[in-house]
């Protein structure tokens, strides 16, 4: 038996294959160019997808993807955690971001929380909807967005965050 | 020139004298690079942390410590819990070692964010050990000094465990650890280990046909056709073994938590656990830089759900199953018709690269175990050292801007300015470009020239075993 601890030394040679060729390598970078190009010039990325694509009530507040985020930012009906931007919240809360992390996940709801802090459910929509205005404006000016989209969707998320809050779906 | 073999005799035998004061050495070099390795981890522990994920925990140890592990995927979180009982396993004991140490058992505590950090931390550190061995047992042992050196001190793994506080080094290490059984000729054992690892990121399940094809190629068929003989007849009883010790070990570990495998009369099937998991998140990406930063946020549009059409009449959702699967497809035929140390090795790095460039829904911090193999495969082959440089950077920047633009914190990394949409776009294209790259130099593996493949060695550590090569030879025939 050989050593287990040893590879033979033609296995050792064969690591030299892990290699890259030029060609290859420009090929890629060709390819990666060309998707690069495609996704910013065609409909793939600006055009029809985005504007399609734009969630039905999200409040905004996210930069880039979605996350799951902290215990109790979620809609557990199916909107992504980050719609509701505990920053936002706890701005209209006078509390840190921690803070309001920590309440959540003490088990309270959103919705007692926002009592307990001598602030209503509208306020704290309001804020909300407020940022996600801030964001669409951009896409607005970009053409990404018409003024009466903008208009529905918010009305949407307004509907949306009210209810879930007040119903107490987001929670811990 | 009649003194010539005597003098290389001589020579040979000083060397060996020497052996064992040099594996000493070698020990001990690695020793410090494991507690240098430590010591930044804890110094960095306390320089920030990504409060929503440590809420979570803390979240999660409370419950772990106050209700019965098997209510715990219960009602009472109005989020449902999205992780397996895998890593649960690691949290319930630090959560209750903790209320040993401090019987308050306040998991807001900084004592108890230490404890959350050591957890990653230490796997970092077993990830250094075991890519010292296994890059010893290929290259030599100072090769595995620099694999080690290359992951532990590397920046992008340090924020990740150090300064985040994420846990996604400890599923990484044991996917580590059953490539190196595999490498050592254990491919029968890695399974309890991969079957660890998929129960903490079952994404991992996907290096399942890997480890089956790697298997059967080595010892059912090594040549063209099957062959049946007394080794083979040991392979088969050891895998036998090894099958009923991971589904052994994945119902003790499921099981007080109220989830088994159907038909079993459990609360939860582990079916509707990964059910849970996959559908917390519906964006095209969760913030990975990977193909989907490229196709679907290039413009620097938000949210977008992966249900939606993306070409051809079909979702983003799909396409990036379709693709991973391809993806996959690839890899396995690369190893069907090679299925040695380096074919393997790049196989495994495919695999889990591709699980972070390809589908939708993926975070940001799931190029972990492509970082720890792009790292292996950086120290064991200097055509490759870019490789290693480049997903570390990418990793870096990555996890760095979502951990300022989540977690409101920045961390002197220079990114100090919010994401901007050429930021996301370039890292996500240079990680295209980087699986590019791989699939590149996978396709050369498997058409390497005959005669080249033919020379290699045993399957190792398995001398008894037909040539591996030998057989790719018989098969590229």
């Amino acid at each position: 038996m050989r050593d287990l601890d040893v590879a033979g030394p033609a296995e050792r040679r064969a690591l030299g294959q892990l290699r890259v060729g030029p060609r290859w390598a420009l090929a890629s970078a060709a390819v990666v160019a060309l998707v690069v190009a495609l996704a910013l010039f065609s409909g793939l990325a600006n055009g029809s997808a985005v504007r399609a694509t734009f969630p039905p009530g999200a409040s905004g507040g996210v930069p880039f993807g979605g996350r799951g985020g902290p215990p109790g930012a979620v809609f557990p009906g199916g909107a992504p955690a980050s719609f509701i931007d505990l920053n936002v919240v706890a701005g209209v809360l006078h509390m840190t971001t921690a803070e309001l992390q920590v309440e959540l996940a003490s088990g309270a709801p959103l919705a007692e929380i926002i009592s307990q802090h001598g602030a209503t459910v509208d306020q704290v929509v309001s804020a909300l909807v407020d940022q996600a205005r801030s964001q669409l404006d951009v896409q607005v000016a970009a053409g990404q967005l018409s003024p009466a989209q903008e208009q529905q969707l918010l009305a949407s998320s307004r509907r949306r965050l009210q209810a879930a809050i007040e119903s107490n779906r987001v929670g811990p | 020139m009649g003194t010539g073999p005597t003098g290389s005799r001589r020579a040979a035998e000083r060397l060996r004298a020497h052996l064992p004061g040099l594996a000493e050495a070698h020990t001990a070099w690695l020793l410090v690079i494991l507690g240098a390795g430590l010591a930044v981890r804890l110094l960095l522990g306390s320089h920030g942390v990504f409060q929503a994920d440590a809420q979570t925990f803390r979240g999660w140890a409370t419950r772990l410590v106050t209700t019965p592990l098997s209510d715990f995927y219960g009602n009472g979180t109005a989020r449902p819990v999205d992780h397996l009982p895998g890593d649960l396993w690691i949290l319930w004991g630090i959560a209750h070692l903790y209320r040993l140490i401090s019987p308050d058992a306040n998991f807001q505590s900084p004592g108890f964010l230490v404890l959350l950090k050591l957890v990653p931390g230490l796997a970092d550190l077993g990830i250094g050990a075991v890519l010292y061995l296994i890059a010893r047992h290929l290259a030599g042992p100072g090769v595995g000094l620099l694999a080690a050196a290359l992951f532990v001190f590397n920046p992008a793994p340090v924020f990740v465990s150090a300064i985040w506080g994420q846990w996604d080094s400890v599923s990484a290490l044991f996917m580590l650890v059953a490539l190196w059984l595999v490498l050592r000729g254990s491919a029968e054992w890695a399974l309890p280990a991969l079957t660890y690892a998929v129960l903490i990121k079952p994404q991992l399940a996907l290096l399942l046909p890997l480890l089956a094809i790697v298997w059967w190629r080595r010892y059912v068929q090594p040549g063209r056709r099957p062959e049946r003989g007394p080794d083979l007849a040991r392979r088969v009883r050891r895998l036998a073994l090894a099958t009923l010790a991971s589904l052994g070990l994945f119902l003790a570990l499921d099981l007080p938590f109220g989830v088994g495998l159907p038909p079993l009369p459990t609360r939860w099937t582990i079916l509707e656990r990964l059910d849970v998991a996959w559908n917390q998140e519906r964006s095209v990406s969760a913030n990975a830089f990977n193909l989907w930063g490229v196709l679907a946020h290039a413009s620097g549009s938000r949210f977008i759900d992966d249900g939606r059409v993306f070409l051809l009449g079909v979702s983003y959702q799909h396409w990036g199953e379709a693709l991973l699967a391809l993806a996959v497809a690839i890899a396995l035929v690369v190893v069907w018709r090679r299925p040695d140390a380096p074919a393997v090795l790049w196989a495994t790095l495919t695999i889990t690269l591709s699980l972070f460039m390809l589908p939708t829904r993926i975070h940001e911090r799931y190029l972990m175990p492509a970082v720890v193999l792009a790292v292996l495969v950086a120290a064991l082959a200097p055509g490759m050292r870019w490789l290693g440089v480049a997903l570390s950077l990418t990793y870096l920047v990555n996890v760095s801007v979502v951990y300022h633009v989540f977690g409101r914190q920045t961390f002197g990394f220079g990114v100090s300015a919010r994401p901007s949409d050429p930021v996301v776009l370039a890292m996500a294209a240079t990680n295209l470009f980087l699986l590019l790259v791989v699939f590149g130099v996978g396709i050369a593996l498997a058409r390497r020239p005959v005669e080249e493949v033919d020379a290699l060695a045993p399957a190792v550590g398995d001398a008894d075993a037909p040539s591996a090569a030998t057989a790719v030879g018989e098969a590229a025939v």
